[in-house]
């Protein structure tokens, strides 16, 4: 078994061509086992509630982030504003999940979502890893099938990819 | 009284009609000395006739001429022939959907009107197989595929083990060899090369050895060697009727795992 994640490892090393660790099968599981969540009508619904989960268990775990949703007005996790916001970051996920096959673009659009997040004083490097484990123990609750290999592998890339401009 | 009348002016009349025709012979007698001046003598008037009748079958046929022009015209605009290499592709197609009816993995088909299938071992070994001698076919057993500096170019489209954006795969035979004690295989050499990145110019290139199988008309090559930067092999079926095309796949060589598709033309 060591000797299997050694290998995957050092795969991931050799393989310095692509951006990072997150192979073209990892990218097509990532994007199959995402695909099973939007097959309703209100898919808004659910990515407003998954959104709000994910950004107020941030804010439970780092409380220094309450001030930085403000302006969204985090108090009211109910109201138009924060739902409006919770999309906007879901539907920021699902466009870098459905990039993931086209590595050049994928790359402008992180690119660009680490310029808005710059732009933004007090956001944290940490801010993203919390998200990041946040991700990864929600995802398991709502989807079926989960290859965590897969979608640490390629998360990894795309937080740490957004969080790239960010000086702490 | 009417008589004696009528008389004077019938001379008056007869004198009016003498004067015109001498005017007229005068005339003549001109046109004679005119046309006795000129060097050629003016035709006479049955040749005239003739040179008329001449003139008028040329038009005629001429004008035959022009109508058999714009029929044909209209006859091209009808469409041409069907193009032979698309008729050969085409029915190469309708029978690889019909399968060869083959059990054996390593059987193939003879051809020919009685379907038949003996194993590809047997193909083009120089001894009769087939009861009608499709295995010993000179087109079965072409060695042009195997030809050395032949080369097949495809767009390759990955599906898996790769995250690239479609580009162009060549596959250049560098080596060929055949037993002669061993005849139903060609042993090639050859390089995959993948032009992954056509801005930056990224070329990954490997080397591959393996065969050509007359029966399958099958060129399966894996990679060889320490220089090689990538790892894969590569499948080429030769199914649409001629040397030229083929169907290739990029595989992992121990699991045959399809990674990529192209279809390769020779160039």
């Amino acid at each position: 078994m060591l000797r299997v994640l050694v290998l995957l490892a050092t795969a991931c090393l050799v393989a310095s061509d692509s951006q990072f660790c997150c192979s073209a099968e990892d990218r097509h599981i990532v994007e199959e086992q995402w695909d099973t969540l939007w097959h309703d009508t209100e898919s808004s619904k659910l990515k407003i509630s998954f959104g709000r989960l994910l950004l107020l268990k941030l804010a439970k775990e780092i409380p220094d982030v309450n001030e930085l949703f403000k302006e969204v007005d985090i108090a009211n996790p109910e109201g138009g504003k924060f739902s409006a916001h919770a999309m906007r970051i879901l539907n920021a996920l699902d466009m870098a999940i459905n990039l993931l096959e086209d590595p050049p673009a994928l790359d402008a659009a992180l690119d660009h979502l680490a310029d808005q997040h710059q732009k933004r004083p007090g956001v944290k490097k940490e801010h993203f890893k919390k998200i990041g484990e946040i991700l990864h123990t929600a995802l398991p609750h709502v989807l079926d099938d989960y290859n965590a290999m897969s979608w640490k592998s390629c998360f990894k890339g795309i937080l740490s990819k957004i969080a790239s401009k960010l000086n702490a | 009284g009417r008589g004696q009348h009528s008389a004077p002016s019938g001379s008056e009349r007869s004198v009016v009609g003498c004067n015109s025709i001498i005017a007229m012979w005068y005339l003549l007698l001109l046109a004679g000395l005119a046309a006795a001046s000129a060097p050629a003598p003016e035709p006479s008037f049955k040749e005239r006739r003739l040179q008329y009748i001449v003139t008028n079958q040329n038009l005629h046929v001429d004008k035959l001429f022009d109508d058999i022009k714009s029929l044909e015209k209209k006859f091209s605009k009808l469409g041409g022939d069907v193009d032979l290499k698309k008729v050969r592709h085409i029915k190469a197609r309708v029978s690889n959907l019909e399968g060869d009816g083959c059990e054996g993995e390593h059987e193939a088909q003879c051809g020919g009107d009685v379907p038949e299938c003996i194993s590809d071992l047997f193909f083009c070994d120089g001894h009769k197989d087939c009861k009608n001698g499709g295995d010993e076919d000179p087109d079965t057993c072409s060695e042009a595929i195997a030809h050395v500096g032949s080369s097949y170019t495809g767009l390759a489209s990955w599906s898996s083990c790769e995250q690239h954006q479609p580009h162009h795969a060549v596959v250049v035979i560098t080596s060929s060899h055949r037993e002669d004690d061993f005849q139903p295989r060609i042993l090639v050499k050859g390089v995959l090369t993948l032009e992954v990145d056509e801005e930056s110019h990224i070329v990954k290139t490997t080397q591959l050895s393996g065969y050509y199988n007359f029966g399958q008309r099958e060129l399966v090559l894996d990679p060889f060697g320490e220089k090689t930067t990538g790892n894969y092999g590569v499948r080429c079926e030769f199914n649409l009727g001629d040397d030229d095309h083929a169907d290739c796949e990029i595989v992992i060589p121990s699991s045959l795992h399809v990674c990529a598709h192209f279809n390769a033309e020779r160039h």
